[in-house]
């Protein structure tokens, strides 16, 4: 249907024609989405735009041809290891992203258990609920075997399920600072206590905290030891992209030594061309997300940072106390900095969700329990005090039973977004099974909102399915009237 | 090295930044025979359209909307390019590695499936084949068998039907290899997968945006997706003038390609879905590489196309390459290529053979003829 176009178009109407799509993207400069984007306001955002077309051609792979590159790195890693209370043995690798480190760990932690523990040929890893899908996205990449452990009723790690847990094929214990659903962080001391006294490889998913814990800390917040100071954790990652406030492409994954690390690259000579040596999963590593976060370190500095991590956790706290002054919400568990998940015992919160869909705002939905997310970044610094009022005011309508209305115009929005993304069929298939499964009095309030859909289906494989025909779709070009072009 | 304590100011940093680049030798571009790059007119429409998209994250094509047309146009582009039909599908990566891998995961969890008897999966690859099919082979618990060459580089196709066993799940061809730029024999290769019921992926990360666009080239051998028996492509866009990190996975069909998925059901954070191996995705190179395609147009790319220079008397090729990359040899090769090091060339030494590699990009038009001057030189002066 979109052939290769045969003719070139010019560089002013392609320029044009994305200015006019790029109306359509959410809106982070302003705060109104509260998540995927961490932006630090105009003039950092310039600086980082500059500082990544800098070096724009050249990658890491190649330290014949790009040794300054690779200068940077070895700097961001030796300011990020004594960040994490690492020492001179710290080492590791930027990665493209949160993702990419996780696998790395994992692949790494699994090679090393091959040498070290030829006797395990069905390596287990054991996995919090609230740890990242990455992990399992690992675990089915590398053919290691997840066991998934609950969580506490405070959503943190429970040490006794992780110890019972434990058998002679688990190869890594892991925790979360902060995890992402609920932004608690796990206790680290006790899970590495545990590889220490197993044996085991500790991981510690930083990625949202990594750089930004630290500066909680010396803000004078109490945050729980997480990072190389406790004895026993083996591997961090952690995404400068995130709260280190670098261009997206930047995360670090980091190990205690290098006896270690020495498993994470992969070399081969066995082949024609130059000797080749792949430290990360994606090879050659552009250089722009290396540049920009070296750059964005040395802008910012302790001060910087410490700067805005307070500006964060004020935000933070200031709709702390607006859920607290709303007897119908609650924030899940104890969030040790920015990251919240706001729930409901008397309100359907995907309605909620949907009511500040219509006063602009868009808010993660979240399961297990259902909720809805907040990642606090210095764009939200003036638009927490408009939410927080937008949050009365659809507390207010759902409250006043005025959901109903609420609702049409929520569902018209949702329902004309679903068939833009998603085959109408399966939208379908979602509403009829999600009706047979509920009780005759539930339908009605169930049956429209996606999530509240997918919370209700009880096949989780059908739901499986229906990530999948999402995917699907998304490569899917449709014919749109109107489009601009 | 411990963060610094006050922030500097951005003249600060950039000039800090400079310091340390140019206190590195490097090489100059259009004196560099590896990677890949464009002209300052196609940088700076990349710079320009990567600024404009900068944050945006595909990992959620509901709130970025534009970067869900980018792709799934790139895409649809590249499956012209490579002449599938409607069947064939794909997605945006990061590039070659990130295809390779993908491409041989997926293989790996369709045979699961499909030939639940194999418990130990076996790949067959050329000599010449991108060690990133070793790294995705160590990744994916699989084993690697290693076709011999004939002596015109390509894989002896008698050898590759004899090491095709109940294991076997795929076999991969080049086109063309990265080291020395020749196109392996698609057409049987993908007879022989078809034969024997294998997947057969094709590697044209390097020769995707190229081999389509070289008119004045006729006998460029099939390659593409008008092969029977070819189940997979994969092409990194940045070997034809797009930016780094941008490439694209092609697969004849949703039935294959749905392997490449990852979906986790279970996350509190909500349901978890993600085409490719990394996680949240930068749109910058997604929306670049949509505004390429569009710029240059197939006229415009067959135009930019770098074209092979004539045969050399005092140079040995390596084989028959039809592409922009070729490997040479001659007399003394290690002390010529000090001597071009020395001159400020930059070429990639071979293994297995004593040659030298040449990658040419379309910066290398006025240069090329500078190079072999300099060649002749040092090869004149040895010969005296």
């Amino acid at each position: 249907m979109s052939s290769f176009p045969l003719n070139g178009t010019s560089k002013d109407a392609l320029l044009n024609s994305m200015q006019q799509l790029i109306k359509h993207d959410a809106n982070y400069k302003d705060g109104k989405i509260w998540s995927l984007v961490y932006y630090s306001g105009d003039e950092l955002s310039d600086f980082l735009q500059k500082a990544y077309c800098e070096r724009w051609n050249e990658s890491s792979a190649n330290e014949d041809l790009f040794p300054a590159i690779v200068e940077l790195e070895k700097e961001v890693i030796s300011i990020a290891s004594h960040l994490l209370n690492g020492n001179e043995n710290t080492c590791g690798n930027i990665t493209s992203g949160g993702t990419e480190s996780i696998l790395l760990a994992i692949k790494t932690a699994r090679d090393y258990a091959r040498i070290t523990k030829p006797h395990i040929t069905h390596p287990e890893i054991i996995l919090p609920a609230t740890a990242h899908p990455a992990f399992f996205k690992a675990a089915k990449y590398f053919d290691i075997k997840p066991i998934t452990v609950v969580v506490d009723s405070d959503f943190r790690a429970d040490i006794l399920a992780i110890k019972n847990n434990i058998t002679s094929n688990t190869i890594l214990v892991m925790g979360s600072a902060p995890n992402y659903p609920q932004g608690v962080v796990d206790p680290i001391a006790e899970i590495a206590q545990l590889a220490l006294e197993y044996n085991l490889w500790c991981h510690v998913d930083a990625c949202v905290g990594g750089f930004l814990l630290p500066f909680v800390k010396k803000a004078g917040f109490p945050v729980p030891d997480f990072d190389f100071c406790v004895e026993g954790v083996t591997s961090i990652s952690a995404d400068i992209h995130k709260y280190g406030y670098a261009a997206r492409g930047a995360s670090l994954v980091l190990y205690k030594n290098k006896a270690l690390y020495q498993y994470q690259a992969y070399s081969a000579d066995d082949w024609y061309g130059k000797k080749y040596i792949s430290n990360t999963l994606l090879g050659a590593r552009p250089a722009g997300p290396i540049v920009a976060a070296w750059s964005i370190l040395q802008c910012l500095g302790e001060e910087g940072y410490l700067k805005l991590a307070n500006e964060v956790m004020h935000t933070a706290s200031k709709i702390k106390n607006a859920i607290a002054s709303i007897p119908e919400l609650k924030i899940l568990g104890n969030p040790s900095a920015c990251v919240l998940g706001i729930a409901s015992d008397e309100l359907d919160i995907y309605m909620l969700g949907d009511e500040l869909d219509v006063l602009g705002w868009n808010l993660e939905r979240q399961q297990l329990p259902p909720s809805l997310h907040l990642v606090i970044t210095p764009a939200h610094t003036q638009a927490s005090e408009k939410l927080i009022s937008d949050l009365h005011i659809a507390v207010q309508k759902l409250r006043k039973g005025k959901w109903r209305q609420a609702l049409t115009s929520a569902q018209a929005k949702l329902t004309s977004m679903a068939i833009n993304i998603l085959p109408m069929g399966l939208v379908k298939k979602f509403n009829n099974t999600s009706s047979a499964t509920k009780p005759q009095s539930e339908k009605k309030q169930r049956s429209a909102p996606m999530y509240g859909m997918i919370g209700a289906v009880s096949n989780r494989e059908n739901i499986q399915e229906f990530i999948i025909d999402f995917l699907d779709e998304v490569t899917t070009i449709k014919k749109e009237k109107n489009e601009p072009r | 090295m411990n963060l610094v304590e006050k922030g500097k100011n951005s003249a600060q940093v950039f000039s800090l930044l400079q310091q340390k680049i140019v206190s590195k030798k490097s090489f100059l571009p259009e004196k560099t025979f590896s990677g890949y790059f464009a002209s300052p007119e196609i940088e700076d429409l990349l710079k320009e359209t990567n600024k404009m998209f900068f944050w945006a994250n595909a990992l959620s094509p509901m709130s970025f909307p534009s970067l869900k047309k980018y792709e799934s146009e790139v895409v649809a582009f590249l499956i012209d390019l490579m002449q599938g039909d409607e069947t064939v599908v794909g997605n945006m990566t990061t590039g070659s590695d990130e295809n390779i891998l993908m491409a041989l995961k997926v293989a790996r969890d369709y045979c699961r499936e499909t030939k639940p008897h194999i418990k130990n999966p076996e790949i067959i690859i050329s000599r010449t084949a991108h060690p990133a099919f070793l790294k995705a082979a160590h990744y994916f618990n699989l084993k690697v068998q290693i076709v011999p060459l004939d002596e015109n580089y390509l894989p002896h196709l008698n050898e590759l039907e004899k090491l095709i066993n109940d294991n076997t799940i795929l076999i991969a061809a080049s086109a063309p290899s990265y080291a020395l730029g020749i196109i392996d024999p698609v057409e049987k290769m993908g007879v022989l997968a078809a034969k024997n019921n294998l997947l057969f992926h094709v590697d044209a990360n390097v020769g995707g945006m190229i081999l389509p666009f070289l008119k004045h080239q006729p006998s460029i051998p099939k390659f593409d997706f008008k092969v029977k028996g070819v189940s997979s492509i994969s092409i990194d866009l940045y070997y034809g003038m797009g930016p780094k990190g941008a490439g694209v996975n092609l697969y004849r069909d949703k039935i294959l390609r749905k392997h490449q998925y990852f979906a986790y059901t279970e996350y509190p954070g909500g349901l978890y879905g993600s085409p490719s191996l990394t996680g949240s995705r930068a749109g910058g190179p997604l929306a670049a590489s949509w505004a390429l395609l569009n710029y240059l147009g197939r006229k415009g790319l067959e135009a930019s196309i770098p074209t092979l220079p004539q045969r050399r008397m005092n140079l040995q090729v390596l084989g028959e390459p039809l592409a922009n990359i070729f490997a040479f040899t001659c007399p003394k090769i290690d002390q010529v290529h000090e001597q071009l090091l020395q001159k400020g060339w930059y070429l990639e030494k071979l293994s297995f053979v004593s040659a030298l590699r040449i990658h040419l990009s379309p910066i290398h038009t006025h240069s090329l003829e500078l190079f072999f001057n300099d060649l002749d030189n040092i090869l004149n002066e040895q010969s005296k």
